[in-house]
């Protein structure tokens, strides 16, 4: 088992190597230098080449990006040209609204797609199985923004019922559970369209799974046994299904993070996604870096916890050599 | 034993099962009736499609939501088919308890066999507390015959062999202390020395349980071998009931002569004469799998035969013994890691690509599952033209007609070949899939268990069909199989194998009459011969010595 997640692990290494100089790589190619827009115009030629030789830009390109992978991985990410603040500071600021947001995005298309998966592969005949599975396929189907706009439009112009951006009211200074009420009525809207396409897919792979588990010999045996529906359903139907589910939710999970990009733009949502949103417009190399390592690292960790958590699911992983 | 005067704990009365299906209306079920009496094994017997296996589901209430059914199965004066939800669940592995074909497909993979079990001590014996119930797991273990019982509770379906799990499903049907076991094909998916031990169980846990068997199978010799009584079902009807002795010494209908005739007879098969040279040669044969990182497992050790022209070479072992390795490496599927296959002198695996290709094309191969060895998008006539297309230089009309001749020499009607496989059935599919295997006039056949999917009369035809089909074509063939009459009905000599290494190899009468190898006689032994009195001899014989020894 441990030998199995050391091998996890280790497989990882490559993988984050390649991404940190395919990220190198590609903001290094983009036309232009750092100063651009930064200096003053007057600045000679001999100055600037000066300026840059002294932060080290005229360096063979390899010193530059073991220079660069040696900081990251001592948790130094540079400089934000815009903010002029440590990178891995500014993500540290956002990364909790992202988490927060992405995380009740999750927990509510779990909430939704476990029980829902769960009925209509039991279901599969059903004319509710078949309306859910349309809706789900429409579901799917609707463009994120598009969605979001038409949330915003009913429930916050035309009913007014919910706040269309940020994190918590401006001005209002809640403390206490006010404050947690506040950071709640906000994150609805945006974690709800982050959940609906999210929901949609999940329920379709636990339906799918579900379904082709029913007609199993060991589903049979276990009603021989006794077992009520219930029993039979909650510990191992959902058990065996697990497999799968981590796989989708784990390949979800950097698709949230990067679906957030959109949606914490128009919802004007302080987090990750809005910072590399900035971070593009402003051409703010430093920071633009830094977000895609952070995610990459993200992506990578989740995709071993998904690992770890399918020998902890089904004991014949932990085979696998 | 007859109960004259004895009431059934279990009797099903008129019982009809229907089923919608794309056709129509089927019906499954039709009017069964039978009755079990406490302390018997009753067996009941019947090709596939006879009902017999739904008519067990019925009796525990697992038919699908839509079967209809009608009629009654009293079991101790309740009419089971009135029960709701609640009173199914608390019968269902209490009072009734059941056993199914395939051990490995009925454990839930992903819980340890402990907590399987412990589920239905919870069930049943809702007051026994954790340490109790653990305790209980063990002893019923133990009583199964498991070794290290307490040791085994953390152990996961996939660390065990098949004839484990069926023990472990046995003590699991014994958890709620039923009163009747019902056992669906419990040893079709086992190998005939693990089916010995796991029929000795259940005859024991009868005899000293006093717990009545319903035995559904449509092996014969399995019938002999533990059954007290025996109904016979088929379409969905029962056609004979009788005793054991009475049904093995006269049957009175047709159908059940027919199941007990299909059975392959012993008669020796012709010898061919030994021509000089033989046509294949392995001699040395290693084979091993790769089990990553550099390492490899050996499954074939040192083997060296050869088989003469014309000859049936029989290959018999357990699973896991090799024997569809050395198959697969004849057809070129695996590379040898020592040793050599001459085909007429020529070492199959030293040829360049394209001179392989060309002494491949004259072995034929017909695999054990027809319905997974023909493509099902194919017609069958593509399927048997396409050696013909790969290896010959045809005009379509002269594939067309080289198929229709194929399908009629192995007992089809050439206009068929419009079929997909799903149309039918296993029988027919085997027959396609040794057309195919026959379309490039081959020299060598293999045949890995071609007729262990096949009810037995089936099989006869099949079996048949091969030895008429040498006869016109004159090929050799290797003929893998556990199944040591059908071995002995084809075959003029056999190898016995075990664990990758050669036991054994002779002339088929000299090694199944006079075996030298404890391990053939063991496993000739634990072969059922069709005579209940010779198998209840020897199962008394082999259960007092079992008794001496503890």
């Amino acid at each position: 088992m441990l030998l199995y997640f050391i091998r996890r692990a280790l497989t990882a290494v490559p993988v984050l190597v390649g991404i940190s100089l395919a990220v190198f790589l590609l903001v290094h190619l983009q036309p232009g230098d750092p100063f651009v827009g930064m200096i003053s115009p007057d600045t000679t030629p001999e100055e600037k080449a000066e300026m840059l030789r002294r932060i080290g830009y005229l360096d063979p390109v390899w010193v530059q990006y073991l220079r660069w992978l040696g900081r990251a991985a001592r948790g130094d990410l540079g400089y934000s040209i815009q903010h002029g603040t440590a990178v891995q500071v500014l993500i540290g600021e956002r990364l909790h609204n992202t988490v927060l947001l992405a995380g009740s995005a999750l927990a509510l298309s779990l909430a939704v797609s476990l029980p829902l998966g769960l009925y209509t592969g039991l279901r599969r005949t059903g004319v509710a199985d078949m309306m859910l599975s349309n809706l789900s396929f429409v579901l799917v189907s609707i463009p994120a923004f598009f969605l979001a706009m038409v949330l915003i439009k009913l429930f916050a112009t035309e009913w007014r019922l919910l706040p269309t951006s940020g994190v918590v009211t401006v001005g209002m200074n809640y403390t206490g559970l006010a404050h947690i009420g506040d950071v709640a009525r906000h994150i609805v809207l945006p974690a709800s369209v982050l959940a609906i396409t999210n929901i949609a897919i999940l329920n379709r792979y636990l339906r799918s799974s579900v379904s082709d588990l029913i007609d199993h010999d060991f589903v049979r045996a276990l009603f021989a046994k006794g077992l009520s529906r219930r029993a039979v359903i909650v510990p191992h139907l959902l058990r065996n299904s697990a497999k799968p589910l981590i796989t989708v939710v784990s390949l979800e999970i950097p698709g949230l993070l990067s679906a957030a990009l959109l949606t914490e733009t128009i919802f004007n949502w302080p987090g990750i996604g809005r910072l590399s949103f900035e971070a593009v417009q402003g051409r703010d190399y430093p920071l633009l870096m830094g977000i895609v390592l952070f995610l990459a690292v993200v992506t990578l960790a989740i995709n071993l916890l998904a690992d770890l958590l399918y020998a902890v699911v089904d004991p014949r992983v932990r085979l696998v050599r | 034993m007859s109960e004259q005067g004895q009431v059934p704990i279990l009797s099903v009365k008129n019982l009809t099962v229907g089923f919608t299906t794309e056709v129509g209306a089927v019906e499954a079920v039709r009017g069964v009736e039978l009755d079990l009496f406490p302390s018997e094994i009753l067996a009941v017997v019947g090709e596939s499609g006879s009902g017999k296996s739904v008519t067990a589901l019925a009796m525990l209430g697992l038919l699908p939501g839509d079967a209809k059914i009608t009629g009654q199965i009293v079991f101790q004066g309740t009419d089971l088919l009135r029960l709701n939800h609640r009173e199914w669940s608390a019968l269902r592995g209490g009072r009734i308890a059941m056993i199914f074909q395939d051990p490995a497909a009925a454990f839930d993979p992903v819980f340890s066999i402990g907590h399987q079990i412990d589920e239905v001590i919870r069930l049943h014996e809702p007051g026994l507390g954790r340490a109790a119930r653990r305790t209980r797991a063990t002893e019923l273990l133990s009583q199964v015959g498991i070794e290290n019982a307490e040791s085994r509770l953390s152990r996961y379906p996939h660390e065990l062999s098949g004839g484990q799990l069926q023990r472990v499903m046995i003590a699991m049907a014994l958890a709620g202390r039923p009163e009747v076991l019902i056992a669906d094909e419990p040893t079709t998916a086992l190998d005939v020395t693990v089916q010995r031990d796991i029929l000795d169980l259940l005859a024991q846990l009868n005899r000293f349980q006093r717990m009545a068997v319903l035995l559904i199978t449509h092996d014969m010799g399995v019938v002999a071998d533990i059954a007290q009584r025996v109904v016979v079902m088929r379409q969905g009807r029962v056609v004979e009931t009788a005793a054991v002795e009475v049904l093995f010494d006269s049957p009175r209908e047709d159908y059940t002569r027919g199941l007990l005739a299909s059975l392959p007879s012993a008669s020796p098969p012709t010898q061919v004469s030994s021509p000089s040279s033989p046509l294949l040669e392995v001699r040395n044969l290693t084979l091993s799998y790769s089990s990553g990182f550099g390492r490899s497992t050996e499954v074939v050790r040192d083997i060296s035969f050869d088989i003469l022209a014309g000859e049936f070479l029989g290959l018999v072992g357990e699973s896991g013994s090799g024997k569809t390795t050395i198959g697969r490496s004849l057809l070129g599927l695996i590379r040898p890691s020592d040793g050599a296959i001459r085909l007429n002198g020529q070492d199959l695996h030293r040829l360049s690509r394209r001179d392989g290709t060309c002494v491949r094309s004259r072995i034929g191969a017909v695999f054990q599952s027809p319905a997974g060895s023909l493509n099902p998008r194919l017609t069958i006539g593509q399927s048997i033209a396409e050696p013909i297309l790969t290896h010959l230089d045809l005009s379509p009309k002269r594939v067309a007609s080289r198929v229709g001749q194929l399908l009629e020499q192995v007992g089809l009607p050439s206009d068929w070949r419009h079929r997909v496989p799903a149309e039918l059935s296993g029988g027919q599919r085997q027959r396609v899939a040794l057309a195919r295997a026959l379309a490039l006039d081959p020299i060598l056949l293999i045949a890995d268990e071609p007729t262990s999917a096949l009810d037995l009369t089936v099989q006869a035809g099949v079996l048949q069909l091969l030895c008429d089909l040498q006869q016109t074509h004159q090929f050799a063939c290797l003929f893998i199989s556990h199944d040591l009459a059908v071995v002995r009905s084809l075959c003029q000599r056999v190898l016995v194998l075990r664990e990758g290494e050669a036991v054994e190899i002779g002339p088929v009468e000299d090694v199944l009459q006079n075996p030298s190898a404890d391990y053939t006689r063991r496993l000739i032994a634990s072969a059922p011969t069709l005579d209940p009195r010779v198998q209840s001899a020897r199962r008394r014989e082999r259960l007092r010595l079992l008794g001496n020894a503890a």
